[in-house]
């Protein structure tokens, strides 16, 4: 009793010290060394985590980490990385609670492929699926997790935040205004794809391009309301004035109908329609198409290319290797697999996107069933 | 056919179909054959699929909103423009009428 009551003075005093050192305190649910490691799954993205981040000298601690060989001084290398684990599995934890069967039915309603997955395993299945993953990624890949947590973020705004507050001004003030977006409709209703973005990028264009496009309203508008109307201000001739007035009110009724067509596409309009006024008028650049599956293709290392690298390596490094026991040609053979694998995934992470989750999955299949003894 | 054997196979006609280039075939042959895949792929892939179409659906409602955003201000400033014009033209016409 007396042995408890001094050891939690003595975490207050410490907690104490540290805050007057200007340490900040770590949140109450930071995971300890011996929790993660108690944990199959803690463990297994630790490990993932070390692989990703660690050195050399790190990973042959994940193998013992891994393999439960670990030593008592592994203990304390481990603490390094516990921090940053915890933390990113903490923001992991938060979007994978945003991650919901009502998330994947939305999603489905506008892609045709998640519709078509969500008909093959239902909503649940995909949120499973998302939600095995999205732990991994989170401690492998930060950059496709912030993206990620964007985009989720964005969805929940626009679902019950700030965007759909804009969202629905926008649909009252058009339908108070009477705006449509016609001829954007027109255009959206020829059936032929390839016809349909031509005719929309021409539409666009010629309505919000060069002369004629946003710049010039601003310009226009700019001098309706300020240079004009002091002119208007100062001038006796009446006539002039009433002639100038009805002018620049039948400007601004131009104006109004094409910014109203476009506010009425905002509601109306499809993904193309909208990327193509977004890039008119806020200026928006084409966003990079993310690497396409030939790329990837070629960095994405397959059965027969695995038997290539051995016959290589093998001439290269063990010429040898028949003569070699077969304990030792097997600790060669492990070594190369293992190399062949970070060098795979290695690859494919630095192509990122949709290919590379895909070749990456595919590549995991292959190789978990390649037949080890094939090379000899 | 091992379970082994049939993945194999499917992996080799996969391959096949990215051969021909045609990216669209490939996406359908994966959902298409997607059941067939072992379980611990077909997580992966479905996560894939998933993100990608989520960040693609993010970023049509960041554009949305950042086309909206501008032109609502700038229909905000019209009718500013258009109600100060109004009220001039408001004073002539009264100044007519009183054959001021």
């Amino acid at each position: 009793m007396a042995l408890e009551t001094y050891k939690t003075e003595q975490n207050r005093l410490e907690k104490e010290e540290a805050k007057k050192a200007g340490i900040p305190e770590e949140p109450e649910d930071t995971l300890t060394i011996k929790e993660i490691i108690n944990s199959k799954e803690q463990s297994s993205l630790l490990g993932d985590m070390i692989e990703h981040d660690g050195d050399d000298t790190d990973k042959e601690l994940m193998s013992r980490l891994v393999s439960g060989k670990m030593e008592a001084t592994d203990i304390d290398r481990l603490e390094k990385f516990r921090g940053k684990f915890s933390e990113k599995t903490r923001d992991a934890e938060t979007i994978k609670e945003e991650m919901t069967p009502e998330l994947a039915q939305e999603i489905a309603r506008q892609n045709p492929e998640i519709q078509k997955i969500v008909k093959l395993v239902g909503p649940e299945g995909v949120v499973r699926a998302v939600q095995e993953n999205i732990m991994k990624i989170a401690v492998t890949d930060p950059e496709k997790f912030k993206k990620i947590s964007k985009s989720v973020e964005t969805m929940k705004s626009f679902r019950e935040g700030d965007l759909k507050k804009l969202d629905d001004s926008v649909n009252e003030f058009c339908k108070k205004h009477g705006v449509n977006a016609d001829e954007y409709m027109k255009v959206m209703a020829i059936n032929k794809f390839e016809d349909r973005q031509k005719a929309l990028s021409d539409l666009v264009k010629s309505q919000w391009s060069g002369q004629g496009g946003w710049g010039a309203m601003k310009k226009s508008l700019n001098w309706l309301s300020g240079d004009l109307f002091s002119t208007i201000r100062t001038t006796t001739l009446e006539g002039n004035k009433k002639r100038e007035i009805n002018d620049a009110l039948e400007t601004l009724d131009k104006h109004k109908k094409k910014l109203g067509s476009v506010l009425g596409a905002s509601i109306k309009g499809n993904k193309d329609l909208l990327e193509a006024l977004s890039r008119e008028i806020v200026g928006t650049p084409k966003k990079k198409e993310s690497v396409g599956m030939s790329d990837v293709k070629k960095v994405a290392t397959d059965a027969e290319g695995i038997k290539k690298n051995w016959d290589i390596i093998k001439k290269k490094e063990r010429p040898n290797c028949k003569s070699m026991t077969p304990a030792d040609q097997d600790i060669f053979r492990n070594h190369f697999m293992k190399e062949q694998e970070s060098y795979a995934k290695k690859k494919l992470a630095e192509q990122g996107g949709f290919w590379a989750a895909i070749f990456g999955a595919l590549f995991d299949t292959m190789f978990a069933g390649f037949d080890k003894k094939s090379l000899n | 056919m091992s379970t082994t054997d049939a993945t194999k196979s499917l992996l080799e006609e996969f391959t096949k179909v990215v051969e021909t280039g045609n990216e669209q075939a490939a996406k359908d042959f994966i959902i298409d054959h997607l059941k067939e895949f072992p379980e611990s792929a077909q997580t992966k892939i479905i996560s894939a699929f998933f993100f990608d179409a989520l960040e693609k659906e993010a970023d049509g409602i960041e554009k949305r909103a950042a086309l909206q955003k501008e032109a609502l201000a700038v229909f905000a400033d019209i009718e500013k423009a258009d109600s100060k014009l109004g009220d001039e033209k408001k004073k002539i016409e009264l100044k007519e009428g009183l054959g001021i």
